[in-house]
Parts: structure tokens; sequence; C-alpha cells
């Protein structure tokens, strides 16, 4: 009797409906880069909490079949690959070139971002997005202030700059990313999803976007911001 | 045919009301919760030219799947292992689709297997291939022979 060893949790509470209020919430995010934006709904946590609650509602939200998923070797276990194949019926990526959605869960040991996929030239959609587990609390270690500038982010065009901080990140990051910067328009894109609950009662998870366009440097004296309600 | 694939087909393809009525039956006997709500949506459906050809696409359609985990309540206040349904129903037919998923992991309850086919499973195929041969035989009663001349071109 094929009865499966491995226990699938629930998704979305309203499938279609929560899963669309997360997909806004990363068009929101990625369209205003270095601001926080909240996770307005949040699937049942799994019991290895490597895979956050943000990372699956992300997961839930953005991947299909079509989407070949990586995990590192933090976030992947059997029950996560069971749940999502079982919810997203996404198949699994065996390198991190190969994926169109990257989750990452132990920042610090993750490839560096040239191993991802940056599209190609007649395709620059076809690049990787990476979904990055950070600790945005201020007291964070190793967190330092970054400043963001580019497309969406509020004067811009007069050289503002939007600062933001994110803990957990390798030290290569911010370089690199540079580099991903200059392949425009191929190129990466990064979420970084918040790995506790900020708030208490009502849990809540804010995730920041960064699209390939934005130009990151250490802050200077720029003022954080957030959509979070 | 596997075990369990008769079992679902032959819920899948059992009326409604009768799936209710055992469920409402056994009803205080097990708890579950969703996996995955009933929901339709269309599936496309594959054939194979000939048989073993080349894979062509058929049509699309209306499908309703669900999906549940199972607990039986013991006696002694302990639940059984939890066991997960599935089903996958034509048409949209969510509650349908939840009972026939109850019953699926019903099935795979150890003690509830052989009760339930044989009152329930058994019932249920006896009934639908009556019906089959129903119509088989109304459609018999219509049936025409025709007999055309040969005209030898094809020779």
């Amino acid at each position: 009797m094929s009865t499966l060893s491995i226990a699938t949790a629930p998704g979305f509470a309203r499938p279609v409906d929560d899963a669309q209020a997360v997909f806004r919430a990363v068009l929101q995010a990625l369209s205003r880069p270095g601001m926080f934006v909240c996770l307005p709904a949040l699937p049942p946590s799994l019991a290895r909490d490597e895979m956050t609650q943000g990372m699956l509602a992300l997961a839930l939200a953005l991947c299909d079949q079509d989407s070949p998923l990586w995990l590192d070797s933090a976030a992947d276990s059997p029950q996560t690959r069971h749940h999502l194949r079982f919810h997203c019926a996404s198949p699994f990526a065996a390198a991190p070139e190969q994926a169109a959605f990257a989750f990452i869960s132990r920042p610090e040991s993750m490839p560096r971002l040239s191993a991802f996929h940056a599209g190609r030239a007649d395709f620059p959609d076809r690049s990787a997005t990476l979904v990055i587990r950070v600790d945005c609390s201020a007291e964070a270690p190793e967190s330092e202030v970054m400043e963001v500038t580019g497309p969406g982010v509020k004067g811009n065009e007069r050289g503002i700059w939007q600062a933001f901080r994110l803990g957990g990140l390798p030290a290569w990051f911010w370089t690199d990313w540079r580099d991903n910067q200059a392949l425009y328009p191929l190129g990466v894109d990064v979420i970084f999803v918040e790995s506790a609950n900020s708030g208490q009662g009502a849990p809540s998870v804010r995730i920041l976007g960064l699209p390939r366009t934005a130009r990151v440097r250490k802050a200077v004296n720029a003022k954080e911001g957030s959509l979070c309600m | 045919m596997l075990q369990r694939k008769r079992r679902m087909a032959a819920l899948a393809l059992a009326d409604e009301a009768a799936l209710e009525e055992a469920a409402t039956r056994l009803a205080a006997s097990f708890s579950y919760t969703f996996l995955r709500r009933p929901e339709a949506g269309l599936l496309m459906v594959e054939g194979r030219a000939g048989n073993s050809g080349q894979r062509f696409n058929l049509g699309e359609m209306l499908v309703t799947r669900c999906v549940v985990r199972l607990q039986q309540k013991r006696q002694n206040g302990q639940d059984s292992a939890a066991t997960e349904g599935y089903s996958f129903i034509q048409g949209n037919r969510p509650r349908h689709a939840e009972l026939a998923a109850v019953f699926d992991a019903l099935l795979q309850q150890e003690d509830q297997a052989e009760d339930l086919e044989r009152s329930l499973i058994e019932p249920l195929a006896a009934k639908r291939s009556e019906a089959l041969q129903k119509g088989a035989e109304k459609t018999a009663t219509t049936r025409v022979d025709f007999f055309t001349l040969v005209r030898g071109e094809d020779a």
C-alpha cells in the first residue's frame, strides 16, 4: 500500500487569494528596491524550520511545473522536497545554474552569484530568482547599513539613495552584486526574506527586493524605509 | 488492475449520494483535514496515435481534485496513524471529490479496508457494471447491420 512515509502539510489556507496577495507583495518589493514589504499571507510552517514560512510562501506563490527549484543544503530535505513537489509540482535542479528559483537558507555558505543562471541575450527574463533568508534585526551580527539606487527608488534621478540593513550575508556578496548589476539586462534578481517574525501577535514576515537594475553601495547617510503597515 | 486504482476508480464513478450516505454512517469514527481543498481545473487528456505512436493532445477535461489527511478515532482514545487520500473526479464536483478522497484514505487504514471493500466498493462496482450492462443492452436493440456491395475497386 502506497502510504507516503513523509507527511505533507497543507499549503495556503486560501490557495488562490493568498498566492495572488503574496505575488502582489513580490511585485511591490521588486519595484521598490530597498523597501521592506510585508507578506500578506503565510502557509503553515513545516516541522523543520530551515525553510521558513516566508520562503514557503514565496515558493507556493511563484513556482510551478515549469520552474526548476534549487535548495541549498540547509533548506533541502526529503520533507521539503515532497512538500514543494506536492503543492507546486516543480522539478528540482541538480545544480544552481539550472534553477529558475533558488531558495537559500544559509547565505553564509551560498554559491557565488555567478553560479546562477543570468539569462541569455535573447531571453534575459529566463534568469534565476534567488530567495535568500536574512536576519533583519538591528543587532544582527555583521549587518551593515547599505544603500540602493536605481529604477523604483524614489528620487533616484536626483541621486537619492535608499538605505537598508540586512544581516548574515557573506562578505563577498556586495562585490558579486556589483558584477551582477553590470551584466544588465542579464543578471539574477534577489528577494530577501526575513527569518524571524518581526511583530508581536499576528505573525508577519517582511521581504526586500533587489532587481538586477539596483545599484548598491555602503551607506553614507541615507534613511531606511519600510512599506509595512 | 491494482487494488488502489480499482478502488479509486469505483469511488470516482460512484453516485455522490451513495458516498454521502456511507460517510454519514461512519462520520463518528474518523476525522480529517485538507491538504488540498477541492479545486476544479482543466486537465489535458493525451492520446497516442494508434495507441502506440506519437502523443497528441486529445482535449481538455474539467476535473475536481482533492487531498485529505485522515485519522481514525480508536476506542482507547488514541488516534490511528494518518493516511492520505487522493481523488480526481470528472466535472466540477467539490463534495464528491472530498468524499472520494476521504474514502481513499479510509481504505488505506488497515483495519477498515476489508469492511469498506465489502460494504462500499463492491456494491458500487456492481451498480456500475449493471448500469453499463443496461446501457449496452439498450444499445444492442437498436443495432443495424449494413450490407454493402463490394464494387471490386479495392481488390
